[in-house]
């Protein structure tokens, strides 16, 4: 890029040798004038990076005005020609601030040097004063109040925000003592200025010279009053919550406690009413409060269980226990349930011996994922598998039920949540179980894991830390064990349940028989076995009929299975 | 005149069955699908039920989607809105919303909560025009 030139000279043959010496050294140039108005006209349009100016002049202005005049409006380089080297002319000519001076007549070389240093310094010059601009433009823009000051406190510079924070008419060559305004107080440092406090974050620093002279001091103030108050706000929040919480897990103990009390009434009362002579319809109604009542209680109980682990009131307690034990006082527990789906239960767990732990809550934990397993599962079967390794007890719990996807993984151990949690409930019972297992197993400092496949099945693996007793002797053990398997035609009738004896006997039926027949066949066979006593209620049969109206074998099976249980617990015994 | 009571807790199915033997016969079932099916099958039978009392908690199918079932299928034999069956639903949840929903819907003809005031039932027997026996 050629650098373009400006000649202001009136002498026109001094005007055209200048032009040719320039061109022939790669010079541009734009035009030559020949006073200091057309000049400055020149200069502000043209924009040159360098003018040659004379200093004498004819017309108005001579060429330092006309430099003097262009330097206000733009920036360029200005060599003065002169044929004078008098003292008062070069004192003129200084004062404005040129570039260079060139006395006529002029070597070729002196010219060019003079040009080339001209416009090469004017384009530092102009460099110093943009990155002196950006440094001001960056100073002026953070937010963080920057002074600087000398040995003897005098503001040599502050930016924008510092401006603000002292205050708007203060400026450079005031006296700025640090000392003054800022205090540390209770571990928090303040800027004070009038009244106004403010937290602040500080930090100064000395300036240094080449020579190590200590010319300075830069001091570094951040505004950090905001977050200060967000701390504040973030603390009143967490403390309001805790006390939130507080609050919500006194009320639920409360309730429950509210809750059990006239419900121990009821069971209570129910029960002694057994005892007085009634009538059989009376005697219906009591059991049916009665199963009512303990339903009820049982809910309460889980709900009042979890808010104790919330509250941070349950305690654990150790004992010896066996294993296989609690899995078949739990497979106890669920036998009708299981009976009623046709469950399969298979228990391939390694022999273990005698446990030392917290048997109520290991209890709790398995009984509540086998509930679960039962309640989720419409047919098929429920594997369990148990073994010790480490001092870690392991028991897993698989299931051919529902199953639930990724998505509900994470959510169903929170309270309240069950898979299905639209009013199609299928699956009763109000949703603490799982989240109860988790606070169970958190308190034993045991774990959990959950795999899943939807409508194929899932299984749930506990691990919990345990000990191996010292002491294997076994006491006195319940042989009331449950066994749930319905092969093996060796087996004496009497080893069957009688549910499972009429299911077998249900099933040679047909469907098209009258339902009234069926009721007497039926019931007939279960005399004659010296089964339960079948109560056939008339709702049953009309169900039944209904199925059977429909051609619905499956249907017609569950309703039987219904009637044989329920007449298990009502009528209650063998004939 | 014929009542289907759709209630599936034990307790309740047999409280509701005396209750409600005083205007008519009824027959009980146990979860949405039977309704729908025991409703169906009664019409094909000629002997369709003037009342159903239904809860809205029910397994297989609930009892709002029941009753949208038999709505539907009433529409489809060509009844006019007039000689629907009466339908109350009942529930035992704490917040009607629900029941609202579909009473609002126009589909029931009332609810009722529960655990049920027998005077309260009797009233809104009453009120649909049924009659002690």
């Amino acid at each position: 890029m050629k650098n373009r030139i400006l000649i202001v000279e009136d002498e026109s043959i001094v005007a055209l040798d200048l032009q040719n010496r320039l061109e022939s050294n790669g010079f541009d140039v734009i035009d030559i004038v020949s006073n200091g108005s057309r000049a400055v006209e020149k200069a502000i349009t043209e924009i040159p990076d360098l003018i040659l100016m004379d200093i004498n002049l004819k017309g108005s202005i001579d060429g330092i005005e006309a430099a003097s005049l262009i330097k206000r409006q733009i920036d360029c380089a200005i060599v003065f020609l002169t044929a004078f080297a008098d003292e008062k002319t070069l004192k003129k000519a200084r004062v404005s601030d040129a570039s260079g001076y060139i006395l006529k007549p002029f070597r070729e070389n002196e010219l060019l040097i003079t040009i080339e240093l001209a416009i090469k310094r004017a384009s530092v010059k102009k460099k110093i004063e943009e990155n002196s601009n950006w440094l001001y433009s960056t100073l002026n823009n953070i937010q963080d109040a920057v002074i600087t000051v000398s040995n003897e406190n005098q503001i040599i510079f502050l930016n924008e925000s510092a401006r603000t924070l002292i205050g708007e008419n203060v400026s450079e060559g005031d006296v700025f003592d640090h000392e003054l305004f800022i205090h540390v107080e209770g571990g928090r440092t303040y800027f004070q200025y009038n009244d106004k406090k403010t937290d602040i974050d500080y930090f100064q620093t000395d300036i240094f010279d080449e020579d190590k002279t200590l010319l300075g001091k830069v001091h570094f103030i951040h505004d950090i009053s905001k977050q200060v108050a967000f701390e504040i706000g973030l603390e009143k929040a967490r403390i309001a919550a805790e006390n939130s919480n507080r609050a919500k897990s006194d009320f639920l103990a409360n309730v429950t406690h509210e809750l059990r009390t006239p419900l121990n009434t009821i069971i209570g009362m129910n029960s002694l009413i057994s005892e007085l002579y009634i009538d059989e319809e009376v005697s219906k109604m009591h059991e049916l409060i009665g199963q009512a009542a303990e339903t009820l209680l049982r809910q309460v109980n889980e709900l009042l269980e979890f808010s104790d682990i919330d509250r941070g009131q349950l305690k654990i307690n150790i004992s010896r226990f066996s294993i296989q034990e609690l899995i078949s006082e739990i497979l106890g527990t669920f036998k009708d349930q299981i009976e009623l789906k046709s469950l399969k239960i298979v228990d391939n767990s390694d022999d273990i011996p005698l446990l030392v732990g917290d048997k109520n809550k290991v209890r709790d934990i398995i009984s509540c994922l086998f509930s679960n397993a039962v309640k989720f599962t419409k047919s098929g079967q429920i594997r369990i598998r148990s073994q010790v390794k480490e001092n870690t007890l392991i028991l897993s719990i698989a299931d051919t039920g529902i199953g639930f996807s990724e998505e509900q993984k994470d959510s169903i151990f929170n309270l309240l949540m069950q898979v299905d949690g639209s009013h199609t409930r299928i699956f009763g019972g109000i949703g603490v179980g799982l989240s109860l297992v988790k606070e169970l197993l958190d308190l034993l400092n045991g774990s959990i894991e959950v795999e899943s496949v939807e409508s194929e099945g899932s299984q749930f693996t506990i691990r919990i830390p345990i000990d191996i007793s010292d002491d294997q002797k076994s006491e006195v053990e319940d042989n009331r064990k449950f066994e749930p398997s319905l092969s093996s035609t060796e087996n004496p009738l009497s080893e069957y349940s009688d549910l499972v004896i009429l299911l077998k006997e249900i099933d040679k039926l047909l469907i098209d028989d009258d339902y009234k027949l069926i009721e007497k066949k039926i019931k007939g066979y279960s005399k004659s076995h010296k089964l339960i006593e079948l109560n056939f209620e008339s709702n049953v049969l009309f169900r039944v009929s209904i199925a059977m109206k429909l051609k619905n074998k499956e249907k017609f099976k569950t309703i039987m299975k219904e009637v044989i249980v329920d007449s298990e617990k009502t009528t209650g015994g063998r004939l | 005149m014929r009542i289907l009571i759709v209630e599936d807790d034990f307790g309740s199915r047999v409280l509701m069955k005396k209750l409600l033997s005083v205007y008519g016969s009824c027959d009980v079932v146990i979860d949405g699908e039977e309704a729908v099916s025991s409703f169906k099958l009664a019409w094909e039978e000629k002997t369709p039920y003037s009342l159903v009392m239904m809860d809205i908690m029910l397994p297989e199918i609930d009892g709002q989607e029941a009753l949208l079932q038999i709505r539907s299928y009433e529409k489809s034999i060509g009844l006019s809105d007039k000689d629907r069956v009466k339908v109350i639903m009942t529930t035992a949840l704490g917040d009607p919303k629900n029941v609202v929903t579909a009473y609002n819907k126009g589909e029931a003809s009332s609810y009722i909560v529960k655990p049920v005031e027998i005077a309260k039932l009797r009233e809104e027997m009453t009120k649909l025009g049924f009659e002690e026996q």
